[in-house]
């Protein structure tokens, strides 16, 4: 009797086991159809989301590249990617904007400006970078780009929060004397498409962190972890050898022989 | 008839794995929704993002960058109300695991993977190193807790006991 009540156990439990199973795998198959259209719904809003962030790209008058404000017309190309927001970009700005600028006036080198808006999400939502660079291609539209950019730097806010709102970005442009016509550029925000486009741009190209510089088309570049003040060595020798092959003579306009070049930035 | 129901579920350490599984679904869970909330606003960065570890071509960076954050969002939100959650908790190890190894391999190529500015000056040298670890420990950690909801998928509170409850 024994044994036929412990087969009769077996086959319930056998019975039990077998509806666990079932149970288990429709409950997978049901889970996996759930979460197969959760996933292809999130992905088509997703793609909408995407499409409607994109901002209309409208071009800069002012003499430029897909991604790039291009300043001066000489025989050694330098690409400069930047962020207004970026508190090593205007460290690198001040070591070496007074150098580039005289090689731009003195036709020896062609500045390209990237202004791209790599720490838009470091302003609290209000996409500064963004809206900074927009304003430096108003600037450049005046003819005052660099005047404006350094304007940018001696102001820039702290990386994280709000940054300098759009009525502070034309009063800025105002007080270098820009016409109203700058002001309504900012305001209007004629080039955050532009901008979006030039850092998508930049991404595309490898370049997701600021500032980086290339000298006629080679990256400036120094082992990992040594800091901007070697870059900014690197980048002093790379364009003194470029200038060199291209036969310009950096020492001819050197009013000072003896000057380095950190130490011509004597704006103070 | 005995009620089956509570035969597995009677036994202490079965009932706090159930609550311990609560747990980890409501902390991954917020974790991800977090993750993705912080990125669906301005898809182009969650894009660059994805292009700075350099480990997808161009094309595939920018599906992922725009795909990733709806994604995080989804399964955060079925992880936190527990349905599917044995698939989600999947999903869910499955982007860990991602993260790690190409967190991993961006710090052993020495790239820059947080978008922004560059890593001048020695302060911030020295702090890069520790940065890429405690992610990884983060990462590790969360990939935990999901594993454990696939080992141990029944929890407390959750809609799949609701949709599924065992007759």
């Amino acid at each position: 009797m024994a044994k036929r009540y412990d087969k009769k156990q077996q086959a319930a439990r056998v019975l039990r086991e077998q509806r666990q199973r079932e149970q288990r795998r429709k409950q997978l198959l049901t889970g996996g159809a759930i979460v197969g259209a959760l996933l292809l719904v999130l992905g088509i809003i997703g793609v909408a989301l995407y499409m409607n962030q994109t901002e209309e790209v409208v071009p800069p008058q002012a003499k430029h590249t897909d991604s790039a404000v291009v300043l001066g017309d000489g025989p050694v190309t330098v690409d400069l990617y930047e962020d207004f927001m970026c508190p090593v970009c205007e460290y690198f700005h001040t070591s070496v904007s007074a150098d580039l600028q005289r090689m731009v006036d003195e036709g020896q080198i062609t500045l390209n400006v990237h202004p791209i808006a790599i720490l838009d999400p470091a302003s609290n939502g209000t996409r500064y970078s963004s809206r900074s660079a927009a304003a430096a291609v108003c600037a450049a539209d005046e003819g005052m780009f660099s005047e404006y950019t350094a304007a940018l730097f001696t102001n820039q806010p702290s990386e994280g929060s709000s940054g300098l709102d759009d009525k502070r970005l034309a009063e800025l442009g105002t007080e270098l004397g820009m016409s109203s016509e700058f002001s309504s550029c900012v305001m209007d925000k004629t080039y955050r498409g532009w901008v979006q486009q030039a850092t998508d741009t930049a991404a595309d190209n490898g370049v997701t962190a600021t500032p980086t510089v290339f000298v006629n088309g080679q990256k400036v570049e120094v082992p990992p972890n040594q800091g901007i003040d070697a870059v900014i060595t690197q980048f002093q020798n790379d364009l003194a050898a470029a200038l060199a092959d291209a036969g310009v003579d950096p020492a001819e306009e050197n009013e000072n022989p003896e000057d380095t070049p950190a130490e011509e930035d004597t704006q103070d | 008839m005995s009620k089956t129901e509570h035969a597995p579920g009677t036994s202490l350490l079965n009932r706090s794995t159930e609550w311990i599984g609560l747990a980890a679904r409501l902390i991954v869970g917020g974790v991800w929704i977090v993750a993705g909330a912080l990125k669906v606003t301005d898809l182009r960065s969650s894009v660059r993002a994805v292009q700075a570890y350099e480990l997808l071509p161009n094309s595939l960076a920018e599906i992922v960058g725009v795909l990733l954050p709806l994604m995080e969002i989804g399964i955060g939100a079925l992880l936190i109300v527990g349905l599917a959650t044995q698939i989600s908790a999947v999903l869910s190890s499955a982007l860990f695991v991602a993260f790690i190894v190409g967190i991993a391999s961006a710090w052993a190529r020495g790239l820059q993977i947080d978008c922004g500015c560059f890593g001048g000056g020695g302060q911030l040298a020295e702090g890069e190193a520790p940065e890429y670890l405690s992610k990884i420990l983060q990462d590790i950690g969360l990939l935990a807790l999901s594993g454990l909801l696939v080992w141990r998928p029944v929890t407390r509170f959750s809609v799949d006991h609701i949709l599924f409850r065992a007759k």
